[in-house]
């Protein structure tokens, strides 16, 4: 009987990254894709599977990015859309791909555009679709609810009154951000956060504030993944993938049970179990920012401490900061180097863990957990690299 | 509240009411000042949003059933930011998840009306009314404690 087939990740490309609307999504798509092709050291003839997921119409699709590249024969290949497990929707997909041996390399990208399909920012103004919309906009849009801002400020009011959680709990984790994002060059958000700049910004949503949001990008960002027998024989030292997991919990942005924590609990559970580690293992964690609100809940719910006491754990940024003793979001997070939507912290865990991570590296590290959305489209990775 | 001269001045419908096959009883029970919310007729399992099969016992029985319109507050938002052109004119406005008195977690989001903004807590008992809508009418939900609140049923 042979071993099991086992995924690494083994490149990983960005395009350019722009603040601005209306750039060429396909241009941008080509240039992460072969980013992360040269990064692997293959072919683009050697791709036999590509994945991607995207919430609207906003990116290319997987044909296209095959004439694209002009790649082989397509052995396993899907287009995620809506209640996917996120931005990691066609990491997870292609990881299983090639755990099953559907196909041998597998290319992910992830494509956004500031104006379209970009609702976890601040800069998206959704607009009511009706039917099977995650949010139920058929239903909540008469009264003024619009997506996933108003979503996450209700829980942070919920929040408030379990946990005790503080605005500074959240400003704390802003500040993290572009802490880390003055050390990473592509970071959109360079600049240092105050607390009173933080409290100061401006309240969309009470008490969600402006700067609780990630920033929105134009931008692609795209992986290669293959076998670990067949990472051996490629350029970098591969980065393999200990354990991946998708969660939804009771399934639903707004009426399910676990309103706060989402299927964050589930998801990690089977990511520890299924690693055979557990937190005190990890040496560095990127944990979804879509708000700084999602930063909390998986902090608990990958159990680095208990539910509700993030705020407090974090030691008011102390601990998650460069020099912390769990760096976290190393690269800015969406927060601050811009929302590429899950993907880009893969590809920072990559670079770290392969110890490309120039000023911002986190010493000997050697364990990631990396995680992405959260309420009922979760999903995330142990990434080793020993 | 949205006052006919500030409708004037901001002359952007807010997004209509569309009922669709699964959520017209709904808004017809609303136009009528009734609460209506879709039941299991076998295992007595309220659903909302509406669904096509009860997800505890997967009977087809589902039909509306009036309930009391009596709820908590789960949890609530002062929305400040102008998502849409059509509540451009009700910000600051809050939208409330109400859990309704029926069943547990049964939740509804909504607003709540006529509450000054330093009333506001996670907990307060509140009730239905109805406000127009377009050619329809939406349930929303004031405080209990307030006579105004009561409408006729
Ligand atoms: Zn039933």
């Amino acid at each position: 009987m042979s071993a099991p087939r086992k995924a690494a990740i083994v490149g990983y490309g960005f395009s350019d990254v722009f603040r601005g609307p209306g750039l060429d999504v396909e241009a941008l798509t080509a240039q992460s894709c072969l980013a992360a092709i040269a990064d692997a050291g293959v072919r683009a003839a050697d791709i036999d599977g590509i994945f991607e997921y995207q919430i609207g119409a906003e990116s290319p699709k997987c044909l296209y990015v095959q004439r694209l590249l002009g790649t082989g024969d397509l052995a396993s290949y899907t287009d995620i859309m809506g209640s996917g497990a996120s931005g990691f929707a066609g990491v997870v997909a292609a990881l299983s791909a090639v755990e099953s041996g559907a196909c041998e390399v597998a290319l992910v990208f992830r494509s956004m555009q500031q104006q379209a399909g970009n609702t976890g920012s601040a800069s998206g103004d959704p607009v009511a679709q009706a039917g099977y919309s995650p949010l139920h906009d058929e239903i909540v849009a008469p009264y003024g609810m619009f997506g996933i801002i108003p979503a996450t400020a209700l829980r942070m009011c919920r929040r408030q009154v379990e946990y005790g959680t503080r605005p500074q709990d959240y400003g704390y984790v802003a500040i993290n951000a572009r802490r880390w994002a003055a050390l990473n060059e592509r970071a959109v958000q360079r600049n240092a956060l105050t607390m009173e700049g933080y409290l100061s910004a401006k309240l969309l949503c009470d008490p969600l504030r402006l700067l609780d949001c990630d920033y929105p990008v134009s931008g692609s960002c795209a992986l290669i993944i293959t076998t670990q027998q067949r990472a051996r024989d490629l350029r970098h030292k591969p980065v393999m993938v200990a354990a991946h997991a998708q969660a939804t919990g009771s399934g639903d942005w707004l009426h399910g049970a676990d309103f706060l924590h989402g299927g964050t609990i589930r998801c990690a559970e089977r990511l520890w179990r299924r690693s055979g580690l557990e937190p005190n293992d990890i040496d560095f964690a990127q944990v979804y920012d879509g708000f700084t609100y999602s930063v909390l809940t998986w902090i608990e719910a990958l159990g680095f401490c208990g539910l509700g006491e993030a705020g407090d754990w974090i030691e008011q940024g102390r601990r998650i900061g460069p020099g912390g003793s769990l760096p976290l979001n190393t690269n800015g997070g969406q927060l601050a180097e811009g929302r590429l939507h899950g993907l880009a912290a893969v590809a920072e865990s990559v670079m770290q863990l392969r110890g490309d991570g120039g000023s911002r590296q986190v010493r000997d590290a050697e364990t990631a957990v990396v995680t992405v959305s959260w309420g009922p489209q979760c999903a995330g990775m142990v990434l080793i690299c020993p | 509240m949205v006052t006919s001269a500030s409708e004037l001045e901001n002359p952007a419908p807010k997004p209509a009411i569309v009922p669709t096959e699964r959520n017209r009883f709904f808004w017809e029970g609303a136009r009528h000042g009734r609460l209506l919310i879709a039941r299991c007729g076998d295992c007595g399992l309220y659903l909302h949003p509406p669904m096509p099969i009860c997800s505890r016992c997967h009977s087809s029985h589902i039909a509306p059933a009036e309930v009391s319109g009596r709820g908590i507050v789960y949890t609530y938002t002062i929305v400040r930011r102008t998502f849409h052109p059509g509540f451009a004119a009700e910000v600051p406005y809050v939208v409330a998840m109400i859990d309704l008195v029926e069943q547990e977690g049964l939740r509804l989001i909504s607003n709540l009306v006529d509450c000054p903004h330093e009333q506001l807590a996670v907990g307060l008992a509140v009730k239905v009314r109805y406000q127009p809508h377009g050619a329809w009418m939406l349930p929303v939900f004031s405080l209990s404690s307030n006579a105004t609140a009561e409408t006729a049923r």
